[in-house]
């Protein structure tokens, strides 16, 4: 919570600053006077202004200011008597050499006043241009998802049935595609954020914008590539991953190139509008829009397959038990069962009743929003236990895997009977969890 | 009195510059002008190193600057002493006249005592 305030303060603050310093930034420049120069006047202000590693309001300003100033002594000294042509030689050479004067300027620019203005300004328009990216990022994702969409039930969708016959399956779980277009999106703040930032540092600290954008790119990207690999905790998993790891890169190539002009795309009007109304079009034709996401009745699964695979690994309990009723609280990293019994002397016939973890695999077929779960029968023993205290008439199993890849679940209660064989008393399913940490714990972990 | 050298001139562009802004604000060939003309031709400041020199005073904050017309010609870039321009000048001041009082009894041997 501190660090939260901190964090919000610390844009306020920084927000003003910025816009403070950016107005002065970017005042208005009046164009360089050069009526009445010659050719020689001319070329030293071209050598100057291409010697001059400064934002461009700052070379306007020095052309501009360099230019009167030449008119001015070549005035006074054509006053004192001298010919044109050697009052505008003797006014050049007053001025120096042209490089070296630009290298004078470059560095008189660069004051500890603007180099910490600089840095507070890039930091904050880092924040202001993720941000942007972000939603930016949200937008194309959500239109690129939609247009795929409709293509691949409508148009494509042959296509893309004779692809998925030849392809192997890929199990994609919704919290998987969730967690990897975060991290796209985190891909394209952190390119936008860069971007932005190399630019309002060079803006404002008027230091060269190469110097920045090796500093920023190098530097801020090692910074970002430690901070995900090693202190980020979030939400992981396979497909998220590799993306999460070009957030840095992305981040270092928007440093990088923050001077290069953007690509200029110009998308004709009449374009976008013709896309768009052909999207409709094959949304109403096909009325993909309301069967996108369905499944057919054939896919639905035999619940006696969860059973029989249930009883494989430990064989139900044939006696009453009087469960009344159940419920989960499915955490993202943590398993939470709860069980309600009216009589819990009912359970009086079973010694070391426990919760038992079990891995699940899905009932092949079926797709992953319809929960249809067996346990993984690769494995002859539980992911974890816990002693269940039933001396109430309820009680709960508590699982924290947070730092576990696996992320399905069955949750069993068992216990052993007088025959020496453990039992099942209940189970329940739909246990999802997701991977919670760094992506070095991602990578150090085991299923 | 000769021309000084420019030796001698190095790292007293600023003094200068903020010396003769004390007075009201000017552009740059004016403060040129200006501190030639109070010199009385004795100190003629490379005009090459009188821009870095107002430009680095401006990014310290010393010296602020705003394009405007001029009361008789065309718009120029004027520059005018703030605050702690001015607090700037002060200190320049007296470290000048302590730089010079210590060089005078250098040079002067006896007379400078």
């Amino acid at each position: 919570m501190t660090l939260l305030i901190a964090f919000l303060v610390s844009m306020a603050l920084g927000s003003l600053l910025y816009m403070r310093l950016e107005r002065s930034v970017d005042r208005p420049v009046p164009l360089a006077n050069t009526t009445g120069l010659d050719r020689k006047a001319q070329e030293f202000l071209r050598t100057l202004d291409s010697n001059l590693d400064l934002p461009e309001t700052d070379r306007a300003e020095l052309r501009a200011e360099l230019a009167d100033h030449l008119s001015d002594s070549v005035a006074s000294l054509e006053a004192e008597g001298q010919p044109r042509e050697r009052a505008m030689r003797e006014a050049l050479a007053r001025l120096g050499n042209p490089a070296e004067l630009a290298r004078q300027m470059n560095a008189a620019h660069r004051s500890t006043r603007r180099t910490l203005a600089g840095a507070a300004g890039g930091v904050f328009q880092v924040g202001l241009g993720a941000i942007q990216g972000y939603l930016v990022g949200i937008l194309l994702y959500l239109l690129v998802s939609l247009i795929t969409g409709v293509l691949l039930s409508s148009a494509l969708r042959g296509a893309a049935d004779s692809a998925a016959h030849f392809l192997p399956a890929i199990s994609l779980s919704s919290s998987d595609t969730s967690t990897a277009a975060t991290a796209g999106l985190g891909c394209f703040a952190g390119l936008v954020g860069a971007r932005r930032g190399v630019q309002a540092a060079h803006r404002l600290s008027r230091r060269s914008i190469s110097a920045i954008s090796r500093w920023v790119g190098i530097g801020g990207g090692a910074m970002i590539a430690y901070l995900l690999m090693f202190v980020i905790s979030q939400p992981q998993s396979w497909p998220a991953v590799p993306i999460e790891l070009l957030i840095p890169i992305a981040f270092a190539v928007g440093a990088l190139f923050a001077m290069r002009p953007l690509p200029s795309v110009r998308v004709p009007g009449r374009l976008v509008a013709g896309a768009a109304v052909a999207l409709i079009v094959a949304v109403v034709a096909t009325g993909s829009w309301s069967s996108t996401g369905t499944v057919t009745a054939s896919s639905s699964y035999d619940n006696g397959q969860q059973t029989a695979a249930l009883n494989k690994i430990v064989p139900a309990w044939s006696g009453d038990i009087g469960l009344e009723g159940r419920w989960g609280a499915i955490g993202g990293s943590v398993v939470d069962e709860t069980w309600q019994i009216q009589d819990p002397k009912v359970l009086s016939g079973l010694r070391d009743i426990r919760f038992e973890l079990w891995r699940a695999v899905p009932v092949a077929g079926t797709p992953d929003w319809q929960q249809a779960w067996l346990p993984d029968q690769g494995y002859s023993a539980p992911f974890a236990t816990e002693p269940a205290d039933v001396s109430s008439a309820t009680f709960t199993a508590h699982f924290d895997v947070g730092h576990v890849k696996t992320t399905r679940w069955l949750v069993l209660l068992t216990g052993a009977a007088s025959d020496g064989i453990r039992y099942r008393v209940d189970w329940r399913s739909e246990c999802p969890t997701s991977f919670s940490g760094t992506i070095w714990d991602w990578m150090t972990a085991t299923y | 009195m000769g021309r000084i050298g420019s030796q001698l001139l190095k790292g007293t562009t600023p003094l200068l510059v903020l010396s003769v802004l004390r007075d009201g604000e000017l552009y740059g060939y004016e403060i040129a002008q200006r501190i030639r003309e109070r010199s009385g031709g004795s100190f003629a400041p490379s005009e090459g190193s009188l821009y870095p020199a107002l430009h680095a005073l401006e990014a310290e904050g010393a010296l602020s600057a705003t394009w405007r017309e001029g009361d008789k010609g065309p718009r120029r870039r004027y520059y005018r002493l703030t605050n702690s321009g001015g607090a700037l000048l002060a200190e320049h001041e007296a470290q000048w006249s302590s730089f010079a009082l210590s060089v005078a009894r250098t040079v002067g041997g006896e007379a400078g005592r």
